[in-house]
C-alpha cells in the first residue's frame, strides 16, 4: 500500500513562533498551499490557515504586529510519514481538517491535503480494479478449459502421445 | 453518469461588488464558507476567496477596500448536466476550483473543492463495494464449476436424473 510520503508537499511554508501576524499573511499569499506551519527547532507547534487570518486580521482587527502564537491552532494533528493512504483517510475522516503536517522522527517533513489523499486513493482503486478484473477473466477462461473442455484436451493429448 | 446537479451545493453565498472586504470576511465566517460569488442580475460575474481578502488587506484598511478591487475571474460557469469527470479534469489541469452552476440565466448552485472531495470519497466507497461484488460473483462461479464437474457433483447429478 502506498505511503503518504509519496504524495506530500515538501516545501512547506514555515514561520518561527515569535514572527508577527502580517508576516504570516504575506508568506501565505506568496505560496499556493493556503497555510503556514509554525515551527520551533524544526518541530511543528501550530498551524495557521487562511480562515485564521481572515478571522483575526480582517474581521476582528487584531494588530498585525501581534505574535503568530496568539492566533495559531495548537496542538496540531499530524501524520507520520510512513502512514498508509488508507490509514490517513480514516484519520482525516474522523478529524475533519484539510491539511496535515507530516512528521519524520519528530521533525516536520512535509504537508498533505485531504484532497490529495482522497484523489490518490481513488486513482489507486481504479487501477487495482482493472488489474483484478483482468486476472479474474483469465482465471475463468482457465476454469472453462479445465472443467468443460477437459475431455477434448485429454483426447488431444492421447492423440499426440 | 454523475452530473453537477447531484454534487452541487444549492445554497450559494453571494455578495455585491460594492461590499467592503471586512463585510465579505464577516459573511464568510458566519456562513462557514471559503469563497463568495459576486452576482449581477442573478448571474455570477466574479468570485472572491479568502486568499484575495488577505492579499487586499495587506495593502489597505479592510473597512475601506471594496470587493470589486480584489475579486477574480478564476471560475468556470457550468450547467447542471456537466459531468463529474469533466469538472475533475478542469480542477486538475487548469487548477480552477470554483464552478458556479447556471440554469436558464440563473445561478442555481456551486461546486467547490469541498464538494468534489466529498463526491470522490463517495465514489471511492462505491468502487470498493463494486470490487467486492465482482469478486463474490466470480467466487460463486468458481465454486459452481468445481462442484459440478467434481466426482461428487457428478454422482449427485446422476442420482438426481
Amino acid at each position: 500500500m502506498a505511503k503518504i510520503s509519496r504524495i506530500m508537499i515538501t516545501d512547506v511554508p514555515t514561520l518561527k513562533k515569535d514572527s508577527n501576524v502580517s508576516g504570516a499573511a504575506k508568506l501565505m499569499v506568496s505560496k499556493p498551499h493556503g497555510c503556514v506551519v509554525v515551527v520551533e527547532n524544526k518541530k511543528p507547534v501550530g498551524i495557521i490557515t487562511e480562515s485564521d487570518i481572515v478571522k483575526n486580521l480582517i474581521s476582528k482587527n487584531v494588530n498585525p504586529k501581534e505574535k503568530v502564537s496568539k492566533i495559531m491552532s495548537s496542538p496540531i494533528s499530524s501524520l507520520s510519514y510512513d502512514t498508509t493512504l488508507e490509514k490517513a483517510n480514516k484519520i482525516i475522516d474522523t478529524k475533519h481538517f484539510r491539511r496535515y503536517p507530516v512528521m519524520e522522527n519528530g521533525n516536520l517533513a512535509g504537508l498533505v491535503t485531504e484532497h490529495s489523499v482522497i484523489q490518490a486513493i481513488n486513482d489507486n482503486i481504479k487501477f487495482h480494479r482493472n488489474i483484478q478484473n483482468a486476472v479474474l477473466i483469465i482465471f475463468v477462461i482457465f476454469e472453462f478449459l479445465i472443467f468443460v473442455l477437459n475431455e477434448y484436451i485429454f483426447n488431444f493429448l492421447k492423440f499426440l502421445g | 453518469m454523475i452530473n453537477a446537479k447531484i454534487i452541487m451545493t444549492e445554497n450559494v453565498i453571494t455578495t455585491k461588488e460594492n461590499a467592503t472586504i471586512a463585510e465579505a470576511a464577516r459573511v464568510m465566517l458566519s456562513k462557514h464558507v471559503r469563497s463568495l460569488v459576486i452576482t449581477e442580475d442573478n448571474m455570477p460575474v466574479a468570485v472572491v476567496t479568502q486568499r484575495d481578502l488577505i492579499k487586499g488587506s495587506l495593502n489597505k484598511n479592510p473597512s475601506k477596500l471594496k470587493v470589486k478591487n480584489i475579486m477574480n475571474k478564476k471560475f468556470m460557469t457550468i450547467t447542471p448536466d456537466t459531468t463529474y469527470q469533466y469538472i475533475v479534469k478542469k480542477l486538475r489541469e487548469e487548477k480552477i476550483d470554483k464552478f458556479p452552476v447556471v440554469e436558464q440565466n440563473k445561478l442555481v448552485g456551486i461546486i467547490t473543492e469541498t464538494d468534489i472531495i466529498d463526491a470522490t470519497r463517495d465514489f471511492t466507497r462505491f468502487h470498493q463495494i463494486m470490487q467486492e461484488v465482482i469478486l463474490a460473483i466470480f467466487g460463486l462461479v468458481t465454486a459452481f464449476f468445481l462442484f459440478f464437474f467434481s466426482p461428487l457433483g457428478q454422482t449427485i447429478s446422476n442420482a438426481l436424473s
